[in-house]
């Protein structure tokens, strides 16, 4: 779920499976976001969203975003996400001109989005984060 | 019993022990080596990106030890990988600091925290020694031979020549990647605007190698910075240690932590621990020079007397970084050969005091590693970072730092030192800073700039500060320290003020001052 909220258009590596779960049996055991987090994917929430919104409301770490961080960097170390993350080739200006209010508009979606799940589904007072 | 016993192995003590060759020397060393395993990747980080499949062991270890600083953050990005977290390793089990306020990188490392210096050496002259009983001509003999050891690179005819003074045998500077010979080509065609400003710009001066030097290499613009140590056109005092030690010229011990000393009439007993606790011995030298770091050097001397009380100042340089944005940057294909280190070097001075920085392309660190501190989703965050990082070049600035009440440390019966750490960015001048910063064609923003936690400068110092007329924990001007006959400080503990500028090449030609003053001494 996680991958797919980061690269929806990317199949799974199984390496990457493989390394995350390593990942989870060394940083998460008793991590207090993990009840929260098998609810949000269980209800195929937007995890994306959530997250945007819990790390512009929540001071510090939390649990969700430092998931994403692990899974974002077991991706960039791999050559098939390579043009994910390194740009190798000129971008038309016109795409990086329009692109820019692009992610204003999505920023401002999945905030809301998030704080509505967040609120909706009473996470905070749920799981305690 | 030996001549001289040196604590440490980075770069204060490596040169006490160079100024004191042909006596009979012995270095106390915890030595700690990067992983034997690891082959150095002999290839450009961005090359390897796409013709490896994974790089994923490379970078994250087998164990994931590289995803650590996510869940306890590091106090660099540097410090991070398998192949360079040896260089704080076993600090916290061995050396530990407490603190909420300051969060301490101590290397127990062959060569200390040097394996992962940004390499900048800069001589200090009169103004910055202004809190010192020395004056700059009496450093400039030993800077002279620090240089010919090392390697230097840099320019003798840009606008920082007065600042950071001339170099004998100077080597061409670093190559300027396009965003930066840009922003560089900017400030030369406004240099007026910019002294009026009293903003100064020139090509960094380096400890690393541009042409070869005693068999090193030159720099290979490699982006490897960021996971490996001991490239060997950065100095390293490990390169100077293992010809002392090939040359029979130091007797080096690692595996050994001092933790106090004894001074008797005819010298100093000094007390070590092995790595597992599990040996204790008792070396015996007629001088002890500690060079184990200003703050492994101030635990060894408060831990000497018994002293849980007394509260000893500890200085780090506070940063600033600076987002620079070139529009015109923004979408193209990153520069994969700009490498890691400095380009640039900038003073800014205000009435009350003068900061330093160093401008570096975006090219070192890994994207995943900055993702989350962007106000986006993460996914589109994904995309800002490809899109804008060819765009992106950072400043990072350096505050200098004053010894003050509020920040200091203390020994506790653990063993562990407590530290607290207060210190306030000065938002008017990152203001002033950035709007002048924006006539170089590039967008900087005072919201985007970043202070890292206290203690990320990695410059410590003033712990055991000389003074004319020392007082307890104080050193001599011949880093001797007050009420000792015997022991001796050769680190940046001595530094009763810190100026902007790195401190290491000064606290080298320091100790080798020391060091030569006691090798008449000892004759």
């Amino acid at each position: 779920m996680i991958h797919r909220a980061l690269f929806p258009d990317l199949p799974v590596d199984e390496a990457v499976v493989e390394r995350y779960e390593q990942a989870r049996a060394r940083f998460f055991t008793g991590d207090r976001y993990a009840p929260m987090v098998a609810f949000l994917v269980e209800n195929q929430l937007d995890l994306e969203a959530v997250e945007y919104a819990l790390r512009l409301r929540v001071r510090g770490q939390n649990g969700l975003t430092q998931r994403f961080q692990v899974i974002l960097t077991l991706c960039e170390v791999r050559s098939a996400y390579d043009s994910r993350f390194v740009q190798r080739h000129r971008l038309p200006l016109l795409l990086c001109w329009f692109g820019a209010p692009w992610l204003g508009v999505r920023a401002l979606w999945k905030f809301t989005r998030g704080l509505y799940l967040i609120r909706i589904h009473r996470l905070r007072e749920r799981f305690s984060v | 019993m030996f001549d001289a016993c040196v604590v440490g192995s980075g770069p204060g003590g490596v040169f006490a022990a160079y100024g004191l060759r042909g006596r009979n020397v012995l270095m106390l060393d915890a030595g700690l080596q990067p992983p034997t395993e690891a082959q150095s990747f002999d290839a450009n980080f961005y090359d390897l990106r796409q013709s490896s499949t994974s790089l994923d062991r490379e970078l994250l270890g087998d164990t994931l030890d590289g995803l650590q600083h996510i869940f306890t953050p590091s106090p660099s990005l540097k410090l991070k990988s398998p192949r360079t977290s040896f260089v704080i390793g076993e600090s916290a089990r061995l050396t530990p600091v407490v603190s909420e306020s300051f969060r301490a990188a101590i290397s127990l490392a062959q060569g200390g925290l040097a394996n992962a210096w940004g390499a900048g050496v800069y001589r200090f002259n009169d103004r910055d020694l202004a809190g010192f009983p020395i004056k700059a001509r009496e450093l400039a003999p030993f800077y002279d031979t620090i240089a010919r050891e090392i390697g230097i690179s840099g320019s003798a005819d840009d606008d920082l020549l007065g600042d950071f003074g001339t170099e004998a045998d100077l080597q061409s500077p670093v190559r300027l990647s396009p965003n930066v010979a840009r922003i560089f080509s900017n400030y030369t065609a406004q240099r007026q605007y910019f002294q009026n400003a009293r903003i100064r710009m020139g090509h960094a001066r380096l400890a690393v190698l541009t042409e070869p030097h005693k068999n090193r290499t030159p720099y290979g613009y490699r982006n490897l910075e960021f996971f490996e140590t001991r490239d060997p056109a950065a100095y390293n005092p490990v390169f100077t240690l293992r010809e002392m030690i090939a040359a029979n010229e130091v007797t080096y011990e690692p595996g050994w932590i001092v933790t106090h000393y004894e001074e008797t009439e005819s010298g100093v007993l000094v007390h070590a621990n092995s790595l597992d606790g599990a040996r204790s011995q008792i070396f015996e030298a007629r001088k002890l020079l500690l060079a184990a770091g200003a703050i492994n050097s101030a635990r060894i001397a408060l831990a000497s007397q018994n002293d849980y009380s007394t509260r000893l100042p500890i200085c780090d340089n506070p940063i600033a970084v600076f987002p620079l944005v070139h529009w015109r940057g923004i979408g193209r294909p990153l520069e994969t050969r700009e490498g890691a280190v400095a380009q640039l070097n900038v003073i800014v001075e205000t009435e009350e005091r003068t900061l330093q920085g160093s401008v570096y392309g975006s090219g070192g660190a890994l994207r995943s590693d900055l993702i989350a501190n962007f106000p986006l989703p993460l996914q589109s965050g994904v995309a800002f970072a490809r899109v804008v990082a060819p765009a992106l070049t950072l400043l990072m600035l350096f505050y200098p730092e004053e010894r003050s009440a509020s920040n200091y440390l203390q020994l506790l019966p653990s063993g562990a030192l407590r530290a607290e750490y207060e210190w306030s960015p000065d938002s008017a001048l990152e203001r002033r800073v950035c709007s002048h910063l924006r006539c170089l064609g590039v967008m900087c923003l005072p919201q985007l700039i970043q202070h890292p936690a206290h203690g990320g400068g990695i410059h410590y110092a003033g712990t055991l500060p000389m003074s004319s007329e020392p007082g307890p924990y104080e050193t001599h001007p011949d880093g001797r320290l007050a009420g000792s006959k015997h022991v001796y400080s050769c680190d940046g503990a001595v530094f009763p003020t810190l100026p902007a500028k790195n401190l290491t090449y000064t606290l080298m030609a320091l100790s080798l001052r020391t060091a030569s003053r006691l090798r008449e001494e000892l004759k």
